[in-house]
């Protein structure tokens, strides 16, 4: 019984969001454009990588005949889910928004954590027809050896509005890890609510499992290293002990070359 | 990928023809190579993979798309682009390639990947529209592509900008539009020197507005989106 209380708290959560919706498309004027908001995503600023963050001016493309400025909010936390910083770019009708995250927040951010994209509309008019809309981005990865190839994740899930009950429910990888040349898989996992929440990663290989558990911080993210040592296959399972939206964990392989490479699980 | 399909096809299209068909039954982990499903048939410069689920169920089935070079492994895990049926009418695609690379170290790909299966190709063509833009919103060029049915076809952004004159020191974004058959798009982040690659999959408009899959809202989106396109 008690493990059905956390889903009725997650659907009341998406029953009320569906209503400021409804209200929102209804009225923009009055209540703001329908935006599905907080989306988030790992930045690395470390020895191996910097983020470079590329955000299109969405409404350009879906209704190019407006001329709207859209107001792109970036919230940069550290790894313990501490505010580093944030800031607000104006991006004018076509143009694209493509920074590396320390210049876009002026500031140097954590080696690694999350970062949150928001945007607002100068104004709803025209844009009816697109119904519910959101600001999706793109993340580079941008290596720091001149051998690797930067690597890139599309946006993620949103922030979490209500903090998630407790409920563990174990969720396996559709991605599977393994080459001659590996040596190693680092996950991250980003903390997209605002509750403590813990995880344990399990990488199961030819040779047996090995478990890797993380405290996660609200807004925080952990790095989990793993010695994945050739052709596996190595699957990965995430359980995390609250639904939060956020539960794919980011994969970057290291190679006997020194090459890294990244995936969304 | 893991499926419940009782057996595991996979087509190999070269320059637009199928070349080859492989059969496999599902085990607990399904992870095969190139050098497996089509051995015996030399690598073309333009090849197709389709991978056919038979009796399997689940329509969000995710797989994993891997490339290896003897030095590094990359993947990227997505979706299965749905086989159409004979006749289909395709509604054009519209991709927002904001994230270009322009380092000389680096080269940026967009990948086209098309699929009308082994009946009669559409009547129609399957060009694509490409305007290249810097960040700043002035229109650089505007060029089109004609993609062969049932191809791959590797857009090199820096390459067309260049040959058509455009400046690169205010970055790149390409609106692309057009196109008469089931795509799935990527862009491939390539090392010069060393040939180590970054791959994702790209982000259709579903994920930026509700329209194309809103039956009140999809005439008037289709229209904005694509109403002055000529192809």
């Amino acid at each position: 019984m008690m493990h059905l209380v956390p889903a009725i708290i997650a659907r009341a959560g998406r029953a009320a969001d569906a209503v400021q919706m409804k209200l929102k498309k209804a009225r923009p004027a009055l209540f703001g454009s329908p935006i599905r908001q907080n989306m988030v995503q790992l930045y690395r600023h470390d020895a191996d990588f910097d983020t470079v963050i590329s955000i299109p001016h969405h409404l350009s493309f879906l209704a190019p005949d407006t001329n709207i400025d859209i107001v792109y909010g970036l919230r940069v936390f550290d790894r313990n889910g501490k505010l580093v910083g944030s800031c607000e770019h104006v991006v004018k009708h076509f143009e694209t928004l493509q920074e590396p995250i320390s210049k876009l927040l002026g500031r140097e951010p954590d080696e690694y954590g999350m970062f949150v994209v928001t945007c607002r509309y100068s104004s709803p008019a025209g844009i009816d027809f697109l119904g519910m809309t959101s600001p999706q981005f793109m993340t580079i990865f941008l290596p720091r050896s001149e051998q690797a190839a930067p690597q890139i994740t599309h946006s993620h899930k949103y922030m979490d509005r209500i903090p998630p009950l407790k409920s563990k429910r174990p969720r396996r990888s559709a991605l599977l890890e393994g080459d001659p040349n590996l040596v190693g898989v680092s996950y991250f996992l980003m903390n997209s609510s605002r509750a403590t929440t813990n995880v344990d990663l399990t990488l199961a290989g030819p040779s047996g499992s090995v478990v890797r558990s993380a405290r996660l911080q609200p807004c925080g993210t952990a790095r989990l290293d793993f010695d994945a040592v050739g052709e596996g296959p190595f699957e990965l399972t995430c359980e995390l002990d609250r639904v939060i939206n956020h539960r794919k964990p980011i994969a970057f392989r290291r190679f006997s070359s020194g090459l890294i490479t990244a995936a969304h699980s | 990928m893991k499926t419940t399909a009782k057996t595991i096809r996979v087509r190999t299209f070269q320059n637009g023809s199928l070349a080859s068909t492989w059969e496999a039954q599902p085990s607990a982990i399904n992870r095969f190579w190139r050098s497996q499903w089509a051995a015996d048939l030399p690598v073309s410069d333009n090849e197709l993979h389709t991978v056919e689920l038979e009796g399997e169920t689940f329509s969000d089935l995710e797989g994993e798309l891997l490339f290896r070079n003897g030095q590094q492994q990359t993947a990227v895990l997505t979706g299965l682009v749905p086989l159409r049926d004979a006749g289909f009418k395709f509604s054009p695609i519209l991709h927002q390639a904001h994230y270009n690379l322009l380092l000389d170290q680096f080269e940026t790909y967009v990948v086209f990947v098309n699929l009308v299966g082994e009946g009669a190709a559409p009547s129609g063509s399957n060009k694509l529209q490409v305007e290249v833009r810097n960040l700043r919103s002035d229109v650089l060029a505007v060029t089109e592509v004609d993609i062969g049915f049932n191809s791959t076809f590797l857009l090199p952004v820096r390459d067309v900008a260049r040959s058509h004159g455009a400046r690169l020191d205010q970055g790149l974004s390409l609106r692309i539009r057009g196109g008469a058959s089931q795509f799935a798009v990527f862009t491939v982040f390539q090392n010069r020197q060393s040939g180590a690659l970054g791959i994702e999959h790209s982000l259709p408009p579903i994920y930026f507005t509700e329209a194309p899959f809103n039956p009140d809202l999809r005439a008037r989106f289709q229209k904005a989106a694509f109403g002055d396109l000529r192809l």
